[in-house]
């Protein structure tokens, strides 16, 4: 049978634990001394009344018997007989059995008789010639009530001594705290101390750093100035090689380009034709300062014993001296242009020859110059007729084109100067 | 043949000193001069002889010697050594030390050390190993106790005396108020599980619209003072002090009117030997609602409803049931009457009894 139940009282019990849940509910108790009672209830046992001590209990037998609270005089003086070690019982006979008690009538079995014996207790010499047997009576009873009041007291006693210990331990651990609470507080102190000693000094050199930043942010400002100037001036330097680069690419394509093309293609030079009426025009083993540099040129001349010096060779000698050269020849004329004013060649040359000395350039372009005309180097003196034309005027004599037509070389011969040179 | 039983302290009215007494007018009705020996008593007239003098008295091959063990005492360890008679060892269970630990440490000695010689009484060799229920005489034979010498009998109790004793009138009228009165009797003792009972009671006051009242009948120990101010604590916390009535060291007219006035008698104990209140239930009616914990549901059998759980609303909701079902009331009334009177009544156990010893009683 109880299976099943069990079963039903499993889901009952859900069911209490959720609606509790939803719906939480205070514990209703008994009633208890100084509520209000049912005033139906008319009949009270003398152990209920009895169980309530000191001021419950007046308070609980004054609702109960007169149904009403108690007034102050009425509650003040009942403590007083209790406190006088009156018994319960004649505080509930005089208070069930005053008028006011009376006309209520509240039932309490037992309650009359035993007033009554503690009225007759109350009465002189009588009261006490049947109180002394009665108490005789009762001396075995009161004295084992006696000795286990004596036993609760005693493990009462014990039990607050428990506690005693027990506070009195948590006391002695509670101002060992205190001590050691002060002793961390002084220790506290003295670090506060020293933190306002280390805030001071960390102030003052605050106030330094301060200072100093305001210069610091200024060579800041310059470094980061110099910084940004010279990563501008590298990008510069960079977009200009770059550019130049690209030119020089570019140059060299059009070159080869051109080349390729023919167009503009110099014929190769007869330096051999030419070397031979150059000897045929000097003195045997004439000097003869080469400006060209070029080997091919030196070898032609060589091989009609022709003493060529090269033009840095008579720099560095002095093999150059004023009129001491025969001859002066140059394969090229756009090199000789190059690095020096077309009549500052014409000068040179006019100091190096002596009177009647050969100065003999050829006119046709060098396959590397072409390089320098596309990007423009070449100046204007590069023009053969104008550089014949400034000979002739600078003191050369018989200046004329030679060689196979067409005629590919300037003569011309060295007379003196016909009016100071100057600058360009 | 002498017969001398034997126990460290007999106390007339606790459970132990009631099973001394019943065994000891029990043989001496049987013609046999039978002593107690123990260190003090209390509570009764009889007289009592020091432990000892037992072996003088009782240590003949001849002689019967009854030992009631339920705390630890080396001394009858000793003295059971010394006899040379048929021996009987009475185990009443001894609560494990666990319960408590951060409680009181003479408790928690005191049992760890009766617990520890579990073991050298079993393997005594002892003639006859009687627990007061399967559950401790369990305990002994794992403990090594042959089990060929095993019983099983339940306690002999006052239960008959509380029939027969006047309820007290006066507590009947108090608790008769209308209120839905939860029964809990036994020491205050924190295997007893009343913080479990405060729950449960707890559970059943929110969910019920109804005044309620909680009866805790038993002694309170002022060693055990952390465990008593943990349950009324517990109490307060849950707002339940108007709804609770201690009834410290009752009478057994007290006992009974308690009994009588309650609508449930509730039981949420971690650990019991026996159990002698719920026999007494069971003998008064008072219907039962318990957790089944070590030997409660032997004790209780089909007797009451029984949980393997403390969960609170399951033995609330079982209290409400009980309250609301007349039939499964009438039938557990029914249960507990019957259970008592075929197992439990004195004269059953009375009859085992002497059936156990029958070998030597000749």
């Amino acid at each position: 049978m109880l299976g099943g139940i069990k079963e039903e009282i499993r889901a009952a019990a859900e069911v209490l634990r959720l609606r509790a849940t939803a719906r939480p509910r205070r514990a209703r108790a008994p009633r208890k001394a100084g509520e209000a009672y049912d005033t139906s209830r008319r009949r009270y046992t003398i152990a209920e009344l009895c169980r309530f001590n000191f001021t419950t209990f007046v308070d609980h037998a004054y609702r109960v018997l007169l149904r009403r609270p108690p007034d102050a005089a009425g509650f003040d003086g009942h403590l007083r007989r209790l406190v006088a070690g009156e018994r319960k019982i004649d505080i509930l006979g005089d208070l069930r059995y005053s008028p006011e008690g009376r006309a209520l009538g509240i039932e309490v079995p037992g309650l009359l008789p035993r007033y009554l014996l503690g009225k007759l207790l109350r009465l002189p010499v009588l009261g006490h010639l049947v109180e002394i047997p009665l108490a005789i009576l009762t001396l075995p009873s009161q004295a084992r009530y006696q000795r286990a009041a004596d036993t609760r007291l005693i493990a009462r006693t014990y039990e607050i001594d428990g506690k005693r210990l027990e506070l009195e331990k948590k006391l002695e651990a509670g101002l060992a705290g205190i001590d050691a609470l002060h002793a961390d507080l002084a220790s506290l102190l003295e670090r506060v101390q020293a933190l306002q000693a280390r805030d001071a000094e960390l102030g003052r050199i605050g106030a330094e750093l301060q200072a100093a930043t305001g210069g610091l942010a200024e060579t800041r400002q310059w470094v980061l100035g110099m910084n940004h100037w010279l990563t501008s001036l590298r990008q510069g330097v960079d977009a200009i090689e770059q550019a130049e680069a690209a030119q020089r690419a570019e140059l060299a394509r059009i070159a080869a380009a051109t080349r390729a093309g023919g167009a503009v293609v110099a014929p190769a030079p007869d330096y051999v034709a030419l070397a031979g009426h150059c000897a045929g025009e000097l003195a045997a083993a004439a000097r003869v300062v080469d400006l060209s540099g070029d080997p091919r040129w030196s070898a032609a001349l060589a091989a009609h014993d022709l003493a060529v010096v090269d033009a840095a060779q008579v720099s560095a000698t002095g093999a150059g001296s004023a009129h001491a050269v025969d001859a002066i020849t140059a394969a090229a004329l756009r090199p000789l242009l190059a690095d020096r004013p077309m009549v500052e060649v014409a000068r040179l040359a006019g100091q190096l020859l002596r009177p009647g000395g050969l100065l003999l350039v050829g006119l046709d372009g060098d396959p590397r110059a072409l390089e320098d005309r596309l990007s423009g180097r070449v100046r204007a003196e590069a023009d053969p007729e104008l550089f014949a034309a400034m000979l002739a005027a600078t003191g050369f004599s018989a200046v004329e084109r030679v060689g196979e037509a067409p005629a590919r070389y300037l003569r011309a011969r060295w007379q003196g100067p016909r009016t100071p040179v100057t600058g360009a | 043949m002498r017969a001398a039983v034997l126990l460290p302290v007999l106390a007339g009215k606790d459970a132990v000193g009631t099973d001394t007494l019943a065994m000891t007018a029990i043989l001496e009705d049987c013609g046999i001069e039978t002593r107690v020996f123990c260190m003090s008593a209390a509570g009764m007239d009889r007289r009592v002889w020091a432990p000892e003098k037992l072996v003088d008295f009782a240590g003949g091959p001849d002689d019967l010697v009854i030992y009631h063990y339920s705390t630890g005492w080396p001394l009858a360890v000793d003295l059971l050594k010394r006899c040379r008679g048929y021996r009987v060892v009475r185990y009443h269970n001894i609560t494990p030390p666990e319960f408590f630990k951060d409680i009181s440490v003479d408790y928690e000695r005191a049992c760890r050390s009766g617990r520890e010689e579990i073991a050298r009484i079993a393997r005594l060799g002892c003639e006859k190993y009687i627990g007061a229920s399967a559950y401790n005489l369990e305990e002994l034979v794992a403990a090594g106790a042959p089990r060929e010498r095993g019983e099983v009998l339940a306690p002999f109790h006052r239960v008959a005396q509380m029939l027969e004793a006047e309820a007290d009138v006066e507590l009947l009228g108090e608790l008769c108020d209308g209120a839905k009165n939860f029964l809990m009797v036994g020491r205050v003792a924190p295997n007893k599980g009343h913080l479990d009972l405060v729950e449960a009671f707890s559970a059943y006051a929110r969910s019920h619209d109804e005044a309620v009242r909680l009866i805790v009948v038993g002694k309170s120990d002022p060693r055990l003072s952390v465990y008593t101010d943990a349950i009324r604590a517990r109490i307060e916390e849950l707002d339940l002090v108007d709804s609770v009535r201690w009834i410290e060291g009752a009478s057994e007219a007290q006992l009974k009117a308690a009994y009588l006035a309650s609508h449930v008698f509730m039981l949420m104990s971690e650990h019991e030997g026996f159990c002698v209140p719920l026999i007494e239930a069971m003998a008064l009616g008072t219907p039962i609602v318990a957790r089944a914990s070590s030997a409660i549901p032997e004790t209780l059998g089909p007797a009451g409803i029984s949980w393997d759980e403390a969960d609170p609303w399951l033995h609330a909701a079982s209290a409400a049931r009980v309250f609301s079902d007349e039939a499964l009331r009438s039938a557990m009334r029914e249960a507990g009457f019957a259970r008592y009177a075929d197992r439990f009544d004195n004269q059953v156990l009375r009859r085992r009894f002497l059936g156990m010893l029958e070998g030597v009683l000749r």
